[in-house]
């Protein structure tokens, strides 16, 4: 059953219209708004962070031990020592990618029999920051983190490589790994634009 | 009860047309008639009491390069009378077609889209020019001959990096590029100056919210004539889907309809569950409601505050994005992104809701009604706001079943065509909610109803966040389907989920031979996708019906006599996202 | 030798006055700026200076340094008469506004306005109505189709409301039987002496008619931009363009402000305390309310469509304005 609701177009009385009442109306809001405070942020001055699901640049989880149980399976033909991007090379998220030649990764057998990551390029410039890839990447390697300054004065600088890639991911999971996957990092640095909230 | 027309209805109609085959799969039924009765068979439908299929939908044609003939036009109409849908569909003889203009004049733009894509020329057709792309370019790119990757023709050298190449994926060859002589061509071929001067109002103006081009033949100030160049804003998703999977399409949607991603990214992924017959668990539906009404308030937010600046209300403008920057903050926090969030899911969402959102959302329904009230008083009563909207681009109901309008301005002519009713997808069929209908079908009328509709997605979110807290330790996606990819947890800890997500990543959802097409209620209208599947991983034809393609297209009807400070208010009413007209 | 003293004098006050005008004008977009800020719950200029009180001094320093670049096919003489067309007359209605009576420091009489002439409001209104010129020639000479359609709704505009906003002055005219506007503050008296009490209707009339002479907000048809991108001068850069503004929406909103106050609120009379410099401080503080009532409304109504300006000119502010004249006149026909 369809509920409709006819709307009522409402029409200025003859002393609304004599005296300017709507006129006045408007600059009440206004008027109130003038008293209140800035809710600005002071953007090169002041950052916020964003949340943890934040999908930014992307970067690397390094080998410490963390892996999840899928990295003992296809870890295992790979040379990785501790400290270093866990990429298997499964080219996943390449696969998933709705954009997939951004990727430019390459492996290389090496003479034990192991296989070893050389390359792993990802150019930021045709990136949609959809996140398809992080969903694909079963040994919980690729992920995004909370940067979002990467615009850059050449287009070689956004492409991203391998070693500063693990450099970001070591660093976002210094800074944000234990945190918990709220909706914001923290009460105070939105209080400004929202006022204050009681939190559960 | 479904929306498409029963079998035995459309069977009946055999005994007055020779040669109509009637196909169905789901519930979405589909009829085919030869190309000589078309025009007949189109016209019976329309006016027979007993079909009465009103209202043009959609219009599309879809390139079988192995079949002989090798073209197929589908009709999409609608019957509001029955509330029944159907599609019509017609081989096509060689390249050229009878067209519908004469019974539907909505089918004006969607027939210069299939002689711009793919090279159809219909007979009867008053202006059979290009729709998106330059007079003078020589492809039909939706052809299934033509490179997915285009043709790259033209060198195009990076002007500063010289022989130092960028990135690895670069190619300083690109496809062809209009020229100044090119754009010329394309403008004189859509308006002959008649009247004193012609105003070029656009691509890059303040008023037309984005690129969009208005060619105005003005007398004086009074438009006399009117025609749109749409295009500048064309990137062939149509194109792209059809090399995708269904997955990797989600965040092209997104980039549609960029001011309400998530109502896209709902109704793309709606479609495409129907096609291959995922249910989604019942909290994913609740959530992608919630987001979805979430989403509708923040996009008539900002259409609130771009209207209000176009007609000089500028203060107005940065109050509702003190508003809307509060949903931007719930939506980054929930989806990731603040825009383009790609939060959905085939079979359902991307992550279960994090940690506070559901407090951070009952806050914001606690204090949005509040800024309601200080809009409403800013312009509702304003003298001059009545003055600048009322009998602006008054749409009669007819206009609405002619042109195929919908959303906004199908309500403000009294049309009750809201999908969310007649067709209603995820949680809409359980939660409570009224439609504002206009009684003019002027631009005041659409703004009365966007504002009352901001109150209904605001009551449709209290019940959204009721319903969820009881559903808290639910399942946000139906990952046991054979289709869904498994989530990350899964694909750690299990070696069968992550052979899964290789499966569906490499070679697609193979989803069944057949055909949906399934709406939205997208805040500028119906968006509907019509999927035709070949039983491959991707969709062998993606057609993106897009209600501001629709709505658009009446605009020059509607502004012819009167001026130009009348273009910006009807084009504010009208809200059209470029990204969306354009695909 | 005395009309030697009253040349200088002369040359010195408009000097000072012409600085000083300069001066407030620049700090008058600071104003309007913070104000635009606070009322949509932004801060506003806050780097240069504390709290940006540099920021005019920036602004001009950028305006004056900005390429100047003047299209290829526009009419050049125009083109550069029109920015001065509109600023000149502007400030020039300087001259016969007073800030005060005369009076001695250090045992020289100042007279703290240029010339005080027995038709000093007529002057004004025909300086007044002179950069109506500036905006259609920068209209014409532009050769460009946007400008046109603002310059020539600027014109529309003006007409109306030039019309309207003389009649509705005859109204305190007449109560104070004399041209100058010392003398119509004079015939001021007291609180309930200002003539805003006897004249409402002229008021009204008066503000409208300000802020469509100044083209603010719900009058700002000639550079609405959503529509015309930026009106009358769009094709207009570097200082030539910095003056349009300046003169419409600063320059002209507080010299017709000081009209308005003088002819209404009593212009520089109040309660002397703040000694021989209250004259002055008063009539500043009841210009920048209304001034600030200006920028209150600007920032907060929409805009009205041009046919319908015009149609509010001739239908409703001129029969209210000779409405007024009339009841006016009965009234000092009984009172004698």
């Amino acid at each position: 059953m369809i509920k409709v609701k006819f709307l009522e177009r409402p029409n200025l009385n003859l002393w609304e219209k004599v005296f300017f009442l709507d006129f006045i109306n408007g600059l009440k809001v206004t008027f109130k708004n003038l008293l209140r405070k800035t809710i600005t942020t002071k953007y090169p001055y002041e950052k916020l962070t964003p949340p943890k699901r934040f999908r930014g640049v992307h970067a690397h989880r390094v080998k410490d031990g963390q892996e999840p149980p899928s990295f003992a399976v296809l870890g295992k033909f790979m040379e990785i020592n501790y400290d270093e991007s866990r990429c298997v090379a499964c080219y996943m998220c390449q696969q998933a990618c709705p954009m997939p030649t951004l990727f430019k990764i390459e492996a290389v057998q090496l003479p034990n029999g192991k296989k070893r990551v050389t390359k792993f390029e990802m150019n930021l410039l045709n990136c949609l920051y959809c996140g398809l890839c992080v969903d694909a990447c079963p040994v919980d390697c690729l992920i995004m983190t909370d940067i979002y300054e990467s615009a850059n004065y050449h287009r070689k600088n956004c492409v991203i490589h391998m070693e500063d890639m693990s450099d970001r991911g070591r660093d976002f999971d210094r800074r944000r790994k234990q945190e918990k996957d709220r909706i914001w990092i923290d009460d105070q640095e939105r209080t400004k634009l929202w006022g204050q909230i009681r939190w559960t | 009860m479904s929306i498409w027309i029963e079998k035995q209805k459309v069977e009946e109609l055999k005994k007055l047309f020779s040669s109509v085959e009637v196909y169905e799969y789901r519930d979405v039924v589909w009829v085919e008639v030869d190309t000589q009765y078309i025009k007949n068979f189109l016209k019976f439908l329309k006016e027979d009491p007993n079909y009465s299929f009103k209202m043009f939908v959609d219009f599309t044609v879809v390139d079988h390069p192995l079949h002989n003939p090798r073209f197929q036009a589908v009709y999409i109409l609608y019957s509001p009378d029955f509330n029944k849908r159907v599609i019509v569909k017609s081989w096509i003889n060689g390249e050229t077609h009878p067209t519908a203009t004469d019974i539907w004049k909505g089918a004006k733009w969607a027939e210069r889209e299939a002689y711009d894509m793919f090279g159809i020329r219909f007979e009867g057709h008053d202006n059979l020019v290009r729709m998106f792309l330059w007079e003078t370019y020589p492809y039909f790119p939706l052809r299934k001959d033509f490179p997915k990757e285009g043709i790259k023709e033209v060198y195009l050298p990076s002007l500063n990096e010289g022989e130092n190449i960028p990135s690895h994926d670069y190619d300083p060859y690109h496809t062809r590029v209009p020229t100044l002589e090119d754009l010329e061509i394309t403008e004189r071929k859509r308006i002959n100056k008649q009247n004193q001067i012609v105003l070029n109002w656009g691509p890059l103006h303040p008023g037309t919210h984005g690129t969009i081009w208005f060619l105005f033949d003005m007398e004086g100030e009074t438009i006399k004539n009117c025609d749109i160049i749409l295009g500048q804003l064309h990137r062939g998703i149509e194109k792209l889907a059809e090399d995708l999977t269904y997955t990797q399409i989600i965040p092209y949607t997104d980039r549609m309809d960029y001011i309400s991603a998530i109502c896209s990214n709902v109704a793309y992924v709606n479609a495409v569950e129907k096609i291959l017959d995922v249910e989604p668990p019942e909290k994913a539906k609740w959530i992608r409601t919630m987001m979805a009404e979430l989403q509708r308030i923040n996009s008539h937010l900002l259409w609130l505050g771009t209207t209000a600046l176009d007609l000089g209300a500028l203060t107005m403008f940065l109050y509702t994005f003190r508003e809307r920057e509060k949903l931007m903050d719930i939506i980054e926090g929930i989806a990731g992104i603040r825009l383009n969030s790609s939060f959905m899911r085939i079979g359902g969402v991307r992550y279960d809701l994090p940690e506070g959102a559901i407090e951070v959302i009952e806050h914001f329904i606690k204090d949005f009604p509040s800024r309601i009230k200080d809009y409403e008083d800013l312009l509702t009563k304003n003298r001059i706001w009545i003055k600048r909207n009322k009998d602006v681009g008054i749409v009669t109901k007819e206009d609405v079943y002619q042109y195929g309008l919908t959303g906004v301005m199908a309500r403000s002519a009294g049309v009750p065509y809201d999908i969310r009713y007649i067709q209603p997808t995820d949680a809409y069929g359980e939660v409570d909610f009224e439609i504002p209908l206009g009684t003019v079908g002027d631009a005041y009328d659409r703004y009365l109803i966007r504002m009352e509709e901001m109150k209904q997605s605001l009551n449709i979110v209290r019940q959204c966040v009721d319903k969820l807290k009881t559903l808290e330790n639910d399942k946000h996606i139906a990952t046991e389907n054979p289709y869904v990819l498994p989530t990350l947890q899964e694909t750690f800890t299990s070696i069968e989920a992550m052979v899964k997500d290789f499966n569906l990543r490499i070679y697609g959802e193979q989803a069944p031979i057949g055909e949906v097409y399934l709406s939205g209620e997208n805040p500028r209208g119906e968006l509907g996708f019509y999927i035709v599947s070949k039983g491959e991983g991707k969709p062998y034809r993606l057609r993106i019906r897009s209600g501001a393609f629709y709505n658009l297209q009446a605009f020059p009807e509607l502004i012819r006599g009167r001026t130009v400070a009348d273009a910006v208010a009807l084009l504010g009413s009208i809200d059209p996202v470029v990204g969306e007209t354009d695909r | 030798m005395e009309i030697l003293g009253t040349v200088i004098g002369v040359v010195v006050k408009s000097l000072i006055f012409i600085v000083g005008m300069f001066l407030a004008a620049a700090y008058l977009t600071l104003i309007e700026r913070k104000f635009a800020g606070h009322v949509q719950q932004r801060p506003g200029p806050l780097h240069v200076g504390f709290h940006g009180l540099l920021q005019p001094i920036a602004d001009a320093l950028k305006v004056l340094t900005k390429e100047d670049i003047v299209p290829a096919n526009v009419d050049r003489v125009l083109f550069y008469l029109a920015s001065l067309l509109a600023f000149v007359p502007a400030i020039m209605i300087l001259a016969v506004i007073p800030f005060g009576e005369p009076f001695t420091l250090f045992g020289i009489e100042i007279k703290p306005y240029i010339t005080d002439l027995n038709v000093g409001l007529i002057l004004a209104l025909a300086f007044g109505s002179i950069s109506i010129y500036g905006v259609i020639f920068a209209g014409w000479a532009s050769n460009s189709k946007y400008p046109m359609i603002g310059g020539l709704r600027k014109a529309a505009v003006l007409i109306g409301y030039e019309v309207a906003l003389g009649f509705a002055m005859v109204g305190p005219l007449m109560m104070a039987g004399s041209f100058s506007l010392r003398e119509i503050v004079a015939a001021q008296d007291g609180f309930f002496g200002a003539f805003i009490w006897y004249q409402p209707i002229a008021f009204i009339v008066i503000l409208f008619a300000i802020l469509a002479e100044t083209g603010r907000t719900p009058f700002d048809v000639q550079e609405a931009e959503a529509e015309l991108v930026s009106g009358y001068n769009t094709e207009y850069s570097g200082m030539k363009f910095g003056l349009f503004p300046l003169a419409e929406w600063y320059i002209g909103t507080f010299v017709l402000s000081a009209i308005a106050v003088i002819l209404f609120f009593g212009g520089w009379k109040g309660p002397q305390i703040f000694g021989f410099l209250s004259p002055f401080i008063w009539f500043f503080l009841k210009v920048a309310m209304m001034f600030m009532f200006f920028l209150w409304v600007h920032w907060t109504l929409p805009r009205y469509r041009v046919d319908q300006i015009t149609e509010i000119a001739w239908k409703v502010m001129l029969p209210l304005s000779l409405l007024n004249i009339f009841i006016t006149a009965i009234i000092i026909l009984i009172k004698g």
